[in-house]
This record gives C-alpha cells, structure tokens and sequence, in this order.
C-alpha cells in the first residue's frame, strides 16, 4: 500500500516537473482550456440572465388592456362590470392614468421627463388574468375584450416573452454548439500536449515495459499531467468568467437601472465552481487517458 | 522450470522466427541459446520473458500458462525475471545508481532498502564507485554490467540475457561471463543467448543450438543419449 501511493506521489511530482520544464508551452494550453471552459459557460449565464427575464409572464401570461384616451368614468366602470361579470376571467387589476403617471414619476431616470409634460398621455388600463392561458383561449378572450366601447387597445402580454423564450432556445442551441467545438479544441489540445509528452519519454516507456511495468504505471505520470492542466485551465477559466462577469455588471448596471430590471450577472455558485473544476478536470483527463493509451500501444507493438 | 510446447511465431509480415520448439528448462540451470543471426534466438527469448506472444503453442512457467496472461499480468511476470539486452536499454538522462533503482521503482521500493538493494546490485558488477556517473560517461563493458546490475536488483530467479557479450572485447565478455556464472552458482536460472561461440569457449553448461527458428541440438539430451 505504502509502495502504491509512493508510486502516485512520483507520477504526480513528475507531473508537475513536466509542467515546470516547459511554462510557456503549458501555459497555452491552459489557456485554451480556460477559454474553451469560460466561453460556453459565460454564454449560457448570459442567456439564462436573459432568459429569467421573460421566465414570469411565460408562467403566467396576462392581458393588458388599454382604454381610449378619451374614455371616461362610465366606460371604464362598464368594462370592469364585465369583466367582473366574464367567466373566463380568473382576476383583474385596474390602474387608472394618474396611478400609471406616480409610478413612472417614481422610476428612477423617468421623473425629470414626466415632469416636463403638460399633461397625463397615460391611459387607463387593466390588468387581466385569464382562467385559461392556453394561446387559443386568451386569444379568444383578447378579441372579445377589445370590441368593447372605449377600449383602445388589448394585448397578451406572454407574447414578446414567448418571442424572447424563442431566442434564448436559440441561443441556447449556439452555445451547445459552442461547447461541443470548444470541447473538442480542448480535447485536442490536451491529446496533442500529452503525445509529445510521451513521444519524448518513449525510450524510458520502452524500457520501464520491458522490465515489468505495468500499463498503468506508465499511464500514470501523464493522467496527472492531463488532471493537472484540466484544474488549472478551470481555475483560469474561474478567474475569466468572474473578470468577465465584472466587467459586463458594471457596463450593464446604468441600463438596468433604466429599465428598472436585473440584467446583472450574480456571483459562481458553489455548484457552478464544482462543475467547471469537474468539466476542466475530467474532459482533460479523458483526453489524456486516449492519447497516451494510443500512444502506447503503438510503443508495444514495437517493443 | 520453464516448457515450452510446439511454439511458433509467425510476424506479421509472414516471417516464421521460431516454427514449433519444444523444450524444458529446469530451476538453477544454466542455458545457453546458440545460432546464427536469425536463428530465433532473440524471439525465444522474449516469448520466455513475456514481452512477445506466440502465435501458436504454449510457455509455461511452474505449470502456468504464460501465454494467456494478460498485459498487466505479464507484466508483474517479468518483475520477476532479470533481463539483459545486448543494446543495454539505459536511460542516459538518469545516472548509474537510478538506472540500476528502476526495476525497484517499479515494484513499488523505495528509501532505505530501495538503496540498500541497488548498492548491493552494484557491488556485485563491481559498479560500486561509479553510482553517481552518467550511463555516457561508462566504458561498453561497464554498460553491460549496469544493465545485469538492473537485472538482479530485484532478486530474480530467472536471468534472461540476449547477446550480453556481443559489443564487447574478449576480456570483457569472459568478465561478463563470470558474472552470470557467479549469479548461477546461488541457484539462480540464467539463459543467455549467443551468436559467437566460437571465439568464445561457453562453461560447462547446456547449450541448445536454434537452426531456421528449430531446436537443432540439445547438449543435455545429448549427453544422455550416450549414455
């Protein structure tokens, strides 16, 4: 036992010595580790971002109905009547102009320009949720609302999030794409880096077979080297999605607050951290253990 | 004791190396594999020391089948069995003292009885001095006796040398010769093979003589048949 993890702690010291003799020629290889990890996974927090924002109308669509500039008290009580009176109405919300008007008053960025107007352009409007948010039924409901009198205008408000859900699936598709190209430089990469490693070792692979090596033992040093790059190619990877991240929160932080919206990217998770490290690690470690498997067999065959 | 049975070993270019050798070697004895160049002697011995397989036939050593192992099993298999190769097989980035340490390394050994057993091996080939030099900086002859210290660092029972003499000056070889003799003595088999007899007097030993990848003559069967 004493000897096995003797063993171990060789491989890994020559790994590291590996890593040392030539920083320069590692260093680029961690590099495409840590961006073929960063790239994809800084996409999809971009587009998870993105997607979140459309997540609360796509869960529970509603209507929005706007009432005519000129509608006064008696239209607007004769459609909260029948709204109140529907059956495929489950609740309604009504926000009167001047309500509308304090609310942007209030929004950060949109008080200096309110102020400026010379009067209320805000219509009355109701918020409506329908029993049934299947897109036939609000669209049935969205008709039958929009021909009452006054009523300038209705919309089903899970539309543009439905465009936007359409968009994140798409980009979603890209990054997948994304990944698989990178995964597949970074495979390379660590395929390549790990052959010349054992090219240039062949006389003492050659000779450690010969005298009762077993596959194993001469894998060994290499698999290491592989996990070795893997890890740091994830904590560089770590270390450019939170740089990344950074930099995109303070760019994005002035139009967020426009908007009044969270556009900012949160902090790794735990969870996200062990995923990168697994991802990095283990992809690196596959790639390693074919390469050299490869390699070796070639070298016995000539032994 | 080593068997082999009707082996053949055919390359995958259709070259016939060895075409149904039958033999026995028992414990302690000292071989000697003679031939000319392509006589199969080489190939013999690296189906005896599991680094090649037969392509029909079988080896077994103690009663086990040595040609059913798997790689990981032959492996462990030839930790037991000292090799010598007539091209040395040193690694000139390591010196006299980690050469010598690597069959150890490999078994597992290391510290105290890792140096222990390594300047043992030394000292028996009379390297003793010269643990610290590079494997550039020794003579042929002094090579060869690194690659036999390698050899029998781990205690083997079994000494396997292709051509130990071949590079190397009269002096020399008998010099080599004596070392394997010394080793024999403590009841260890060794088999060597050897192409040059003839400037070269073998010891008292049986010889096997290989002609076109057969078992041409027999010093011991010989022997016993003139009796």
């Amino acid at each position: 036992m004493m000897g096995w993890m003797h063993q171990h702690q060789m491989a890994l010291r020559r790994a590291f010595s590996q890593l040392a003799r030539q920083p320069v020629a590692h260093l680029v290889g961690v590099l495409v580790i840590a961006f073929a990890l960063s790239l994809p996974a800084g996409a999809l927090r971009l587009i998870d971002r993105a997607a979140s924002l459309g997540q609360g109308a796509l869960h529970e669509p509603h209507l929005t109905l706007f009432m005519a500039q000129d509608a006064d008290d008696a239209a607007v009580r004769a459609v909260w009547d029948n709204l109140a009176a529907r059956t495929d109405v489950r609740e309604f919300r009504y926000i009167s102009n001047t309500e509308a008007l304090a609310e942007m008053k209030a929004t950060p960025g949109l008080a200096d320009a309110v102020s400026a107007l010379d009067r209320n352009p805000l219509p009355h409007t109701f918020v409506i949720r329908a029993r049934n948010t299947a897109p036939q039924a609000l669209e049935t409901l969205r008709k039958g609302l929009a021909g009452l009198a006054k009523v300038e205008r209705v919309q089903v408000d899970s539309a543009w999030a439905k465009r936007l859900d359409a968009l994140v699936q798409f980009a979603r598709r890209g990054a997948g794409g994304l990944t698989v190209l990178l995964a597949v430089a970074m495979a390379f990469t660590v395929f390549s880096t790990v052959r010349q490693q054992v090219l240039s070792a062949r006389s003492e692979i050659e000779i450690t077979h010969l005298i009762g090596a077993t596959p194993g033992y001469i894998r060994r040093p290499f698999l290491y080297f592989g996990i070795l790059q893997g890890l740091l190619g994830s904590l560089a990877a770590a270390l450019l999605l939170w740089l990344g991240s950074r930099w995109y929160n303070d760019a994005i932080q002035p139009l967020s607050n426009l908007f009044a919206v969270n556009l900012l990217l949160p902090a790794l998770t735990l969870r996200e951290w062990a995923l990168l490290g697994l991802a990095g690690i283990g992809w690196s470690w596959i790639s390693s253990y074919l390469s050299v498997s490869m390699a070796l067999r070639r070298i016995a065959a000539r032994c | 004791m080593i068997a082999l049975n009707a082996v053949v070993k055919r390359y995958p270019d259709g070259h016939e190396a060895l075409r149904g050798v039958t033999l026995d070697i028992e414990d302690g004895e000292m071989v000697f594999i003679t031939g000319r160049s392509g006589a199969g002697k080489s190939t013999l011995l690296r189906l005896m020391s599991g680094i090649e397989r037969p392509t029909s036939g079988t080896i077994s050593m103690h009663g086990r089948d040595i040609t059913r192992l798997s790689s990981s099993a032959l492996a462990r298999l030839r930790r037991n069995i000292g090799l010598v190769f007539q091209d040395h097989q040193l690694l000139t980035d390591r010196n006299v003292e980690e050469n010598a340490a690597l069959p150890l390394r490999v078994a597992g050994l290391y510290g105290k009885e890792l140096r222990q057993r390594v300047a043992i091996a030394l000292e028996k080939v009379g390297l003793q001095g010269q643990a610290k030099a590079s494997p550039l900086a020794l003579s042929g002859g002094e090579r060869q006796r690194l690659c036999i210290a390698r050899a029998i660092v781990n205690r083997p029972r079994l000494v396997i040398a292709d051509e130990p003499t071949g590079h190397l000056d009269k002096g020399y070889a008998h010099t080599i010769l004596d070392i394997f003799k010394s080793f024999h003595s403590t009841g260890v088999t060794v088999i060597i093979a050897m192409h040059d007899t003839d400037s070269l007097p073998l010891p008292e030993s049986r010889v096997l003589g290989l002609e076109d990848g057969l078992v041409g003559g027999d010093s011991e069967a010989e022997s016993s048949e003139a009796m």
